[in-house]
């Protein structure tokens, strides 16, 4: 004798109450002789044996074996409610008889052997939470049941659509959602709830959608999250994910029928007490995927069949006595209720995801039948294309596009939608296309020519010559520019220094003019490479290593020779003679930003550089007059008090005429007079240079 | 409604227009009455429903239903449900408070007693009442009839004035039929349609308001059309100098007036005449800064003036609006290419100098030859690589410098003056000291503010008597320059991207030309830089305004 199932076959040897009458079906009258430890075993054994499973299965009713199936090809995995549910939502009339007649025959138990039937004890809400044990070695496969279905409660006279949709368009909602996360504007809390912005920017969206949305937008997220759409990086900002393109990609119809399976699973869980609506849904959802014909279904047919199911579940009429429930009918709903539950469905579901239409009878009676997308979704009908469909789309020279009369899930609507920001959506949808949403969706893997492709395929007015040159300037500039947090750039001494370097990366690196090279390394990688060659890094975000000097003879110094700021105003103000860098009042003429250079000199240079030097220079820019006499008047450490002593007696702007230092200007000097009364008794001080030409 | 039609209404107030529609002329002409042309690019037109819009359309007789009326005609698709609702509710407030004078006396007078126990009792309302003379009624003094019109359309009730005008002084002014320069001179419809709009007969329905006409569309003309009908000595107030000194020529060349009786009143002269003219700047000039005193504010009161017309009445600074609150006896004159104001003050153009009275979209002036023909091209030039390592580093402010300033425009602007040989050209740019070394390299005369007054004058006469086919200007070029015979302007530089200065910088050269009646509008920029960013929104701005916008990038059409 081997052992089966060693948890359940110990709680069959010891349950209190009589199992005599279950062997029966599996034991003969000599093996019902044998020790009760034993009979168990036997039956276990003969239980797994498929000639005589086949025998036991041939006396079960076809709702009970309906039953049987359903749990079966669960295995243990399902609660007696759910089983329950999901047999009557196929069409059979089974009832807590049938679950009864599966333990009565031994195929089936409860867990727990408390709450197994006794012919005396209320079915409840625990019960139908308990698990199921089957006997092993059952597949569903062996289990014929034929299906009977249930009897449609269509229409055969006539109806009239009477309803025009008035929920937003849902596949709007989850282009703009991923839009939003693809520009990564939506950011979380650290309860990982939407910040107020995020929720500002979601709520202006939905503004731009006639008629009100069904779910909040947090379902969006957890449904994107868990199909590894997106995911939330360490600053709590949503980014796309692994199937993010993917996703996209996948027709509206589909990315629909997706949140929509997720929507109704995550909704709808079989919850702690028994879920009649459970059970309503899946009724309704089994009338529309059987109602091949699509014919208008009655909806108030629909309800009393949904009230006679819920009837029924509890039934007890048939069955053994001492192995059956009493049966419990006190929480079955009222008509109202299933009314009110089924048009909950019908809105939440069905309505606003454009998956059915209503329609009313001659007689006023309400009935409903499925849409394209309905069929598509419960039927595994195919989508037709609605690329044909009578939309009108203009582009306009402003880069707003408009479309009217877009037929539902248009894909024309959705890649408007991945290129641009939906703004109105109302007779028309309007699409405001901007750099920034173009190169997103470029870098999001649609190009360009996608965008452009649907233009002119669907405009009824020529695309403008503006907006394609802007497109595809925008889509390259994306492709082209990608941002590589480790990249570094080194400046080499010369061309064959950079050479010999090049082959100690590990990544080719890109070479720039003759001294420059970017490496793509990490910076850990680079620091390494940098301290094996002797070189040090720059930081331009630091005062240079060493800054820029100027000898008395006009010598340029670059003290750092590595530093780009100081090579480049080097390059501005000064030319090359023997090797060295002198002052060149050509350079300084002909350079077109002398303001500018001038100001990144003062910041670069050390402080030894003299006045004089300055001077020289601002006269080279011709950012100051060369004066006859060479005579420059300069005053030094002027206070924010004498400044606005000054400002008092004249524009003081047009007196300074260009800064030597922070503190110190060179001046007008016809108001040398006028300054030096003012600041006689200051720490202020006029000083005079007599210029000594160095360039 | 039908699927036909050539409307498409909106939740949000905006209303699209499809011009290739068979019925697009009948619905614009209706929809102009009450709606914003906000753009008007070649296919579909957009335009917006406003509070003012509204009320603009109920001043000149429109009722909420007409309105619905129009709108459920010509749409494809039903009109919102909430757009009804809005139009009914906004419309019907106008006509509501009603103001007349009676007895010297004004009175404010509300159609139902419930409202005028709603409005008296506003907190801003309050102080500006004397006493209630009925359930409906109070008297109001004759210093807060601007006050009262400005407080009650800003809580959205806007009053219908009723109270009529002083005559003001006489001044016996008309029309010449042949101009002093001795060309003929008649109004065009269009002209003679907005002064009389403006002027309604004399009544107390007309003689305020404002007229929108585009740059080149001769709004000076409406204004000397206006002041022959109200025969009346007349304030002009415009925007600057030249502004002004156009207005004077224009008024000696065309109405029997003489330079004697026409004044300036300027930072430079201040003469005081039966038609005075003064600029903005003279009139909010404060010796003071920190005080809330604006001297010659008393020019207002100098004369008995029957008109006061405001040029450029979207530039109208702050507290003008609030002298003018104070002159709703005499009649007021606006004139503008647009009602859009930077600062949103539309509500206060409403109730202090009146509604719109007339509007002429520029396509329509363009289609009857009134204005050139514009063609805007973008110019793009790359950064020499000199200039490269510069840019790349340099913060925002100076890299749109840089790029603005890129030297090797200067080869772009050679190949359109040899493009442009027997065209007048102005070049305008933002940066002096770049317009300098233009100026040097090209030989041409330059006009900045440091210009002096005279020398512009003289610079302008020449370039008007093509004795020079090129002039530089800076910003100062941008407004109010009648150069009738430009025909090709380069802007090498500008602001960061503003609206305004772009459509007056086009305005320079959409006067009619003989020929082709085609002018050139071209933007230099730097490609893939920040200026290209900014220019961006310029070229928003030209093709939302219907203009035709090439791109060309100068690497690849180095000759055009």
């Amino acid at each position: 004798m081997k052992n089966f199932n060693n948890k359940f076959q110990t709680q069959l040897l010891s349950v209190s109450r009589p199992m005599r009458k279950v062997l029966k079906k599996w034991l003969t009258p000599d093996e019902l002789k044998l020790s009760y430890a034993n009979q168990i075993l036997v039956y276990f054994e003969k239980a797994s044996n498929p000639v005589i499973q086949a025998r036991v299965l041939k006396k079960l009713s076809v709702e009970a074996a309906a039953l049987l199936k359903n749990i079966a090809a669960r295995k243990t995995n399902i609660s007696a409610g759910e089983a329950l549910i999901l047999t009557c939502s196929q069409g059979f009339n089974v009832s807590l008889s049938s679950l009864s007649e599966l333990h009565f025959l031994g195929f089936v138990f409860l867990e727990d052997p408390d709450f197994w039937p006794t012919g005396k004890n209320d079915w409840s809400d625990e019960h139908s939470l308990q698990k199921l044990v089957l006997i092993p070695d059952i597949g569903s496969e062996q289990i014929n049941v034929k299906r009977t279905g249930f009897d449609l409660p269509e229409l055969t006279g006539k109806a009239g659509i009477f309803t025009d949709n008035n929920f937003p368009k849902l596949e709007n909602e989850l282009n703009d959602f991923l839009n939003l996360v693809s520009r990564k504007e939506i950011k979380l809390t650290g309860q990982n709830k939407f910040t107020a912005r995020t929720c500002r920017i979601i709520d202006g969206k939905r503004e731009t959608q006639r008629g009100n949305f069904v779910f909040r937008p947090e379902k969006l997220l957890l449904f994107f999250k868990k199909s590894n759409v997106i995911m939330i990086d360490s600053n709590k900002v949503v980014v796309p994910g692994k199937n993010f393109l993917n996703f996209r990609k996948e027709q509206p119809a589909g990315q629909l029928k997706l949140f929509l399976n997720y929507l109704i699973k995550e909704d709808n869980k079989f919850s702690a007490s028994f879920d009649y609506s459970l059970l309503f849904l899946k009724i309704l959802i089994a009338l529309l995927r059987e109602n091949r014909e699509n014919k208008w279904l009655y909806f108030n047919k629909v309800i009393s069949l949904m009230q006679e199911k819920s009837k029924m579940i509890f039934s007890v009429q048939k069955g053994h006595k001492s192995w059956n429930w009493k049966g419990s009918l006190k929480n079955a709903p009222s008509r109202n209720s299933i009314k009110k539950t089924a048009q909950k469905f019908i809105e939440t579901y069905f309505l606003s995801f454009a998956a059915i239409e209503l329609g009313k009878t001659e007689s006023n009676s309400l009935c409903f039948r499925l849409t394209d997308f309905g069929k598509y979704w419960i039927q595994d009908n195919f989508m037709p294309a609605y690329e044909g469909a009578d939309h009108k789309l203009a582009i306009m020279p402003d880069f707003t596009a408009l479309l009217t009369g877009s037929g539902p899930l248009d894909k024309v609507s959705q890649t408007l939608g991945f290129f641009g920001k939906r703004e109105g959506d109302y007779n028309a949808s309007v699409f405001r296309f901007s750099r920034e949403c173009v190169q997103a969706a470029v870098h999001h893997g649609h190009p360009v020519t996608e965008l452009l492709e649907v233009l002119r395929e669907n405009c009824s007015y020529p695309v403008p010559e503006n907006v394609i040159k802007t497109f595809l300037d925008w889509g390259s500039a994306s492709v082209k520019t990608e941002l590589f947090c480790d990249v570094n750039l080194f400046s080499f001494k010369d061309e064959s220094e950079r050479e010999s370097y090049a082959r100690k990366f590990s990544h080719k690196p890109e070479y720039i003019g003759e001294r420059f090279a970017i490496v793509r390394e990490p910076e850990n990688t680079v620091l390494n490479i940098m301290k094996n060659i002797n070189a040090f890094p720059v930081d331009y975000s630091l005062s240079p290593v060493k800054p820029l000097e100027i000898k008395m003879d006009g010598e340029v110094i670059c003290g750092d020779n590595y530093d780009l700021r100081i090579i480049s105003v080097c390059n501005n103000i000064s030319e090359t003679k023997n090797g060295k860098y002198y002052l060149s009042e050509k350079v300084m003429k002909n350079n077109p930003f002398p303001k500018i250079t001038y100001e990144r000199f003062l910041k670069l240079s050390s402080d030894k550089t003299s006045l004089n030097s300055k001077i020289n220079i601002l006269i080279g820019l011709g950012l100051i007059d060369e004066q006859p006499d060479n005579e420059y008047y300069i005053i030094d450490n002027l206070t924010p008090k004498i400044k606005r002593e000054l400002k008092k007696l004249f524009n003081l702007r047009q007196v300074l005429l260009a800064p030597v230092s922070k503190s110190a200007f060179v001046i007008d000097k016809s108001f040398r007079d006028l300054i030096d009364e003012n600041i006689s008794k200051t720490e202020t001080k006029l000083i005079l240079i007599k210029l000594q030409k160095i360039i | 409604m039908s699927n036909s039609n050539p409307l498409i209404v909106q939740s949000d107030r905006t209303i699209f227009l499809e011009v290739d529609n068979p019925l697009y002329e009948a619905a614009r002409n209706e929809l102009s009455k009450f709606a914003e042309l906000e753009k008007s690019p070649e296919h579909i037109h957009t335009y917006r429903l406003t509070p003012v819009s509204i009320w603009n359309a109920t001043a000149s007789g429109e009722s909420s239903g007409q309105i619905l009326e129009i709108l459920e005609k010509y749409s494809k698709f039903s009109v919102p449900e909430n757009i009804k609702h809005e139009i009914k509710e906004i419309a019907d407030r106008y006509g509501r408070i009603i103001l007349t004078k009676s007895d010297g006396k004004l009175n404010l007078s509300f159609d139902s007693a419930n409202l005028a126990i709603q409005i008296s009792r506003h907190p801003k309302v309050v102080p500006l009442l004397i006493e209630q003379v009925s359930d409906v009624s109070f008297l109001i003094e004759d210093k807060f009839r601007g006050e009262v019109k400005r407080v009650l359309t800003n809580i959205g009730f806007p009053v219908k004035d009723l109270a009529g005008y002083i005559k003001g002084a006489e001044l016996k002014i008309g029309l010449r039929d042949i101009c002093l320069s001795g060309e003929e001179f008649s109004l065009r419809n269009y002209q003679k349609d907005a002064a009389e709009n403006f002027y309604r007969g004399g009544g107390p329905e007309g003689g305020s308001g404002v007229v929108v006409l585009p740059c080149g569309g001769g709004k000076t003309i409406v204004g000397m059309a206006a002041m022959s009908k109200v025969k009346s000595q007349t304030l002009i107030l415009s925007a600057n100098i030249t502004a002004l000194r156009q207005w004077k020529s224009e008024l000696v060349d065309k109405t029997n007036l003489t330079p004697e009786d026409i004044a300036e009143y300027s930072g430079q002269i201040k003469e005081i005449a039966p038609v005075t003219l003064c600029t903005y700047q003279i009139l909010t000039y404060r010796p003071d800064k920190s005080e809330d005193f604006f001297p010659h504010f008393n020019i207002f009161h100098k004369k008995n003036w029957g008109l006061i017309i405001y040029d450029e009445v979207h530039l109208l600074p702050a507290p003008v609006f609030r002298i003018t609150s104070d002159l709703q006896a005499r009649r007021r004159l606006g004139l503008t290419a647009t009602l859009v104001r930077e600062d949103g003050k539309e509500k206060e153009v409403f109730s202090l100098v009146g509604p719109k009275r007339y509007d002429m979209p520029w396509k329509e002036l363009e289609a009857q030859s009134w204005l050139a023909k514009a063609e805007c091209t973008e110019i793009r030039v790359e950064l020499p690589s000199s200039e490269r390592l510069d840019y790349a580093i340099e913060g925002d402010r100076i890299k749109f410098r840089i790029a603005s300033e890129n030297p090797d425009k200067l080869v772009v602007i050679r190949e359109l003056l040899k493009k442009h040989k027997a065209d007048q050209i102005l070049i305008i740019g933002q940066y002096i000291s770049q317009l300098e070394r233009l100026a040097k390299e090209l030989k041409a005369p330059l006009i900045t503010g440091k210009t002096s007054q005279a020398n512009r004058d003289v610079l302008y006469k020449k370039f008007r008597g093509n004795k020079i086919k090129i002039l530089i200007v800076s910003k100062v070029g941008n407004f109010a320059v009648d150069l009738p015979d430009a025909n090709v302007a380069i802007q090498i530089s500008g602001t960061f991207g503003s609206r305004q200065e772009e459509a007056q910088r086009l305005g320079r050269i959409l006067r009619p030309k003989p020929g082709d009646n085609q002018a050139h509008f071209y933007t230099i920029v730097t490609h893939n830089s920040l200026e290209q960013d900014f220019a961006m929104k310029r070229q928003l701005f030209l093709t939302e305004q219907g203009y035709s916008y090439s791109i060309i990038n100068f690497a690849d059409n180095s000759k055009f």
